[in-house]
């Protein structure tokens, strides 16, 4: 099947300044790709050359297999399929009505505007706006509005730039729902940008980490979570307990990686200096040394109890820093406090090597 | 933007296409000749002509009169450019080159009157009973022995009342050059009207027209009087040129002639005889054929009608 | 002083209450030669501005500023300008425009187009990139992202059409040099009101002078009320 995005090659300087450095990449008919990364990291620019508002300095980009800058006129062509919601709410002078209309007026497709709008309205939740001002809207309703603007030409793709980096929590969740409904119910292709990782697990079936104009990883969020490519991702997809040392095998097929203070036990390809994490959801915590299957039996001593709110985070030195989470529950019942020492268990699966 | 206010902005252009309209039918038809006459603004400024064109179009109804009226020099720009029919003026020296270089047809005076010296009513310098170029020798030595009491006002505007008023400061010996030095002397920089106020502020004497001065006194904005009224050289007399067809060939020859003979007929001379009387209690011109101008005026040159 | 100005008021209502005919016929004529000269510069106008604000050109900096220092033109200049061009002697003779409304109209369109064309690119510019972006995204071509732009910043622009409109009707220079304010064809307010000064009628200019702003603040209302409408 064609992709309905493809980008070969794509560089993309201002003056001396290269903000995208061989970006590769297709994006399949239907699919929710987000686009992830710190601030400055290019994202934004990768998403207005799709929208084809710049053009690269050099490299490709596709539309269904098409040359999309090939000519101005194509370029125009190939946006009318799109849809763009930007990073601010944004709205043109006059009722929401006009507004949300846009997009079907320059098309010249006049066809049932009016019920087309009260329609994509109600979808939105913006049910009877029609004649309000659009400039007195809050931010999170002008938010939607952007969408519904974007949406009501029936784009085959909707691009969506940090679309609740704005937003206040509340407004953020209704986006968030109405972004998963288009994509499921519409088969709308989305690509968005965000900086938040969770959201872009939620939102998305396919993630792309961007870094300093390069792609560091893409792939499923599970498999980004658990199989970081390399330390930035590991540290930027919030990866705890990351350590490094020397991997030697052991026998069994089994891996020990020496670290400064201890050995961790795993199952690896890799030989030599390397890096890994554990998850923390993953490692149990005893009071007492306990047999389990777990292959990884370590003691420390917890140095800060956080309560995050639904969970408690211990910080737990056994010559490396670990972070474990458990239970308000469990807190109580293991009589945990600074100071205490407890056993750490986690299986050779927890651990990833990379 | 909406329908309604799309419905507005259709109904402004609407009613400037209608009062554009309105404005067309109401001043100009299209069957009848223009005659277009250019003058100076203070000819234009005392009235006179307005009554002559009313007469003139009532007997001449295919004619629509235009009175062009802009300042000395470029009232004298539209009748060298052939842009008027016919000019009006009083400045002998231009009208003469008009007449040497082509671009007019022949000169016909068709009145006269005379600037006035005008002045402070107890008249500090003396000069009630003096000629003109007498008074100013006399205003410039009383100036320079009493300058608080003895004040001179000049427009300094290069008009026609300014270049009058040189020549007589020059035909008086005294000399345009050193007066402008002087501290007794003034240059208001503006308008007759304004000199007039000017001049009463300061109590000073200076050079007017009679029509803006008795307009000015009559309104009671001044107290200045008159005080030297005719002479030589004060005579103003307006002439009327109509533009060499030869060598303007869209000039409307025959209404310019019609009007420069209306002007010197009988019809014309009792218009501008009586002219001023109702408004300022004295006729503000005197016309030329029936009250010959003094001996010392270049006779009337004579009009001859086209063919 | 005061009671000049005492005496012009009372004149001035004078004239309007007794629907003075030469007033009325020389407020029209203003109104209809300014709104006319007004209305064709703007037409012109609204698009060079949208086209110099749309793209960018060489040079595009130096033409802005050269617009902008065309405000500055006395109305005199624009006036000699286009005698020089229209008088007989002129290569535009044959079109007979010299000494009516319409070369005034002309004129007028030419004194107001640099304030006009400059004050709608500087609307234009004054509004957010981001929302020329949002329209270009959501589809728009050239020509409607201009038109959409033009909507975005229409108070500007409705403020710089009443500020030239306020240059064409309070002018003298195009007036009195193309219109020769000939009675009951050319003649308008400002002309009727150095006429009328020079003729020491000071009451009466002033009484038009105040004639003149009260229509001037009628259309600022009337363009007041359509913007306050959205």
């Amino acid at each position: 099947m064609m992709h309905i995005v493809e980008l070969e090659k794509i560089y993309k300087n201002y003056e001396k300044l290269q903000v995208l450095k061989n970006i590769n990449m297709k994006i399949k008919r239907s699919t929710s790709t987000a686009l992830v990364g710190p601030t400055g990291s290019g994202k934004t620019v990768l998403l207005r050359l799709i929208n084809l508002l710049e053009k690269p300095s050099s490299g490709t980009v596709y539309f269904e297999g098409i040359n999309a800058n090939a000519s101005s006129n194509a370029s125009l062509k190939i946006r009318r399929q799109m849809g763009m919601v930007f990073q601010k709410p944004l709205a043109f002078k006059g009722n929401v009505y006009d507004n949300v209309a846009f997009g079907l007026k320059i098309r010249g497709d006049k066809k049932d505007i009016k019920a087309r709008v009260k329609e994509t309205l109600e979808t939105i939740g913006l049910k009877g706006y029609e004649n309000r001002n659009a400039l007195k809207l809050s931010g999170g309703e002008t938010q939607r509005l952007a969408l519904a603007r974007a949406m009501i030409t029936n784009p085959k793709l909707l691009l969506l730039d940090e679309p609740t980096a704005n937003l206040d929590p509340i407004s953020t969740k209704k986006m968030e729902d109405l972004i998963l409904e288009i994509n499921s119910e519409r088969e709308t292709t989305l690509i968005m940008t965000t900086h938040d990782l969770s959201q872009g697990q939620k939102l998305a079936n396919r993630m792309i980490i961007l870094n300093d104009g390069h792609i560091l990883q893409s792939g499923k969020p599970d498999e980004i979570f658990r199989k970081p490519k390399n330390k930035f991702v590991a540290d930027f997809v919030g990866i705890e307990n990351i350590m490094n040392g020397e991997a030697e095998e052991i026998g069994d097929g089994l891996v020990s990686i020496k670290t400064d203070s201890i050995n961790i036990i795993t199952v690896t390809e890799k030989r030599g200096s390397v890096n890994l994490s554990i998850r923390p959801d993953e490692i149990t915590i005893s009071k007492e040394k306990v047999k389990t299957s777990a292959r990884n039996v370590i003691q420390g001593i917890v140095e800060e109890i956080v309560d995050t709110g639904s969970l408690i985070r211990l910080i737990i030195n056994a010559g490396e820093l670990f972070t474990v989470f458990i239970t308000r529950e469990s807190l109580t019942e293991l009589e945990i406090s600074i100071g205490t020492p407890v056993w750490m268990n986690f299986k050779v699966s927890a651990v990833h090597v990379f | 933007m909406n329908n309604k206010n799309i419905a507005i902005i259709a109904i402004i252009i609407i009613i400037i296409a209608a009062i554009g309209i309105y404005a067309f039918s109401a001043s100009s038809s299209p069957d009848k000749s223009k005659l277009r006459i250019s003058t100076t603004t203070s000819l234009e400024d005392t009235g006179l002509l307005k009554e002559v064109e009313a007469a003139f179009e009532k007997k001449y109804p295919g004619v629509d009169v235009q009175v062009v009226s802009g300042g000395t020099g470029i009232a004298l720009q539209y009748g060298q450019r052939g842009d008027v029919d016919l000019m009006l003026v009083h400045d002998k020296k231009r009208e003469e080159e008009f007449i040497k270089n082509g671009t007019g047809t022949n000169r016909t005076e068709f009145a006269y009157n005379y600037f006035w010296i005008v002045g402070p009513s107890n008249d500090p310098a003396g000069i009630k009973g003096l000629n003109a170029t007498e008074a100013f020798k006399k205003i410039a030595q009383e100036g320079q022995a009493n300058p608080d009491q003895v004040k001179f006002v000049s427009r300094g505007d290069e008009s026609g009342t300014h270049s009058r008023e040189k020549k007589i400061w020059n035909d008086s010996k005294v000399g345009y050059k050193n007066v402008t030095n002087s501290s007794w002397y003034l240059e208001s920089g503006k308008g007759m009207g304004d000199t007039l106020l000017v001049a009463n502020e300061k109590n000073a004497y200076t050079l007017s027209d009679s029509g803006t001065f008795l307009s000015y006194t009559k309104d009671g904005k001044i107290s200045l009087v008159p005080l030297i009224t005719s002479g030589k050289a004060l005579l103003n007399v307006y002439a009327a040129i109509p533009i060499n067809p030869d060598k303007h060939p869209k000039t409307n020859i025959e209404a310019a002639q019609n009007f420069v003979d209306f002007l010197v007929s009988p019809e014309g001379q009792a218009i501008i005889g009586k002219y001023g009387q109702e408004k300022y209690g004295q006729p503000l011109f005197t016309p030329v054929p029936t009250n010959p101008l003094p001996s010392l005026i270049t006779p009337l040159v004579s009009v001859s009608s086209p063919a | 002083m005061a009671n000049e100005i005492i005496g012009a008021v009372e004149q001035a209502i004078y004239l309007i209450v007794t629907l003075n005919p030469e007033l009325i016929e020389i407020t029209i004529r203003s109104l209809y030669i300014s709104l006319s000269a007004t209305l064709i510069a703007s037409l012109i106008s609204i698009p060079i501005g949208g086209v110099i604000y749309y793209y960018e050109f060489h040079g595009k900096r130096t033409l802005i500023n050269l617009i902008q220092t065309l405000y500055s033109v006395p109305t005199v200049i624009v006036g000699l300008f286009l005698f020089l061009l229209i008088s007989q002697r002129g290569p535009l003779a044959n079109l007979n425009l010299l000494f009516t409304p319409e070369g005034m109209i002309i004129g007028q369109v030419l004194l107001i187009l640099p304030i006009l064309i400059g004050f709608t690119v500087t609307a234009l510019i004054g509004v957010s990139n981001q929302i020329k972006e949002l329209a270009i995204a959501l589809g728009a071509n050239a020509y409607q992202t201009i038109i959409t732009i033009i909507k975005e910043a229409r108070y500007a622009i409705m403020g710089a059409v009443i500020l030239a409109f306020g240059r064409a009707i309070s002018e003298v220079g195009v007036a009195i040099l193309i219109g020769g304010n000939i009675r009951g064809f050319t003649r308008v307010f400002t002309t009727t009101i150095s006429l009328e000064t020079s003729k020491g009628n000071i009451e009466l200019s002033i009484a038009l002078g105040f004639i003149l702003l009260a229509i001037a603040l009628i259309i600022n209302l009337m363009l007041n009320y359509l913007q306050g409408r959205e």
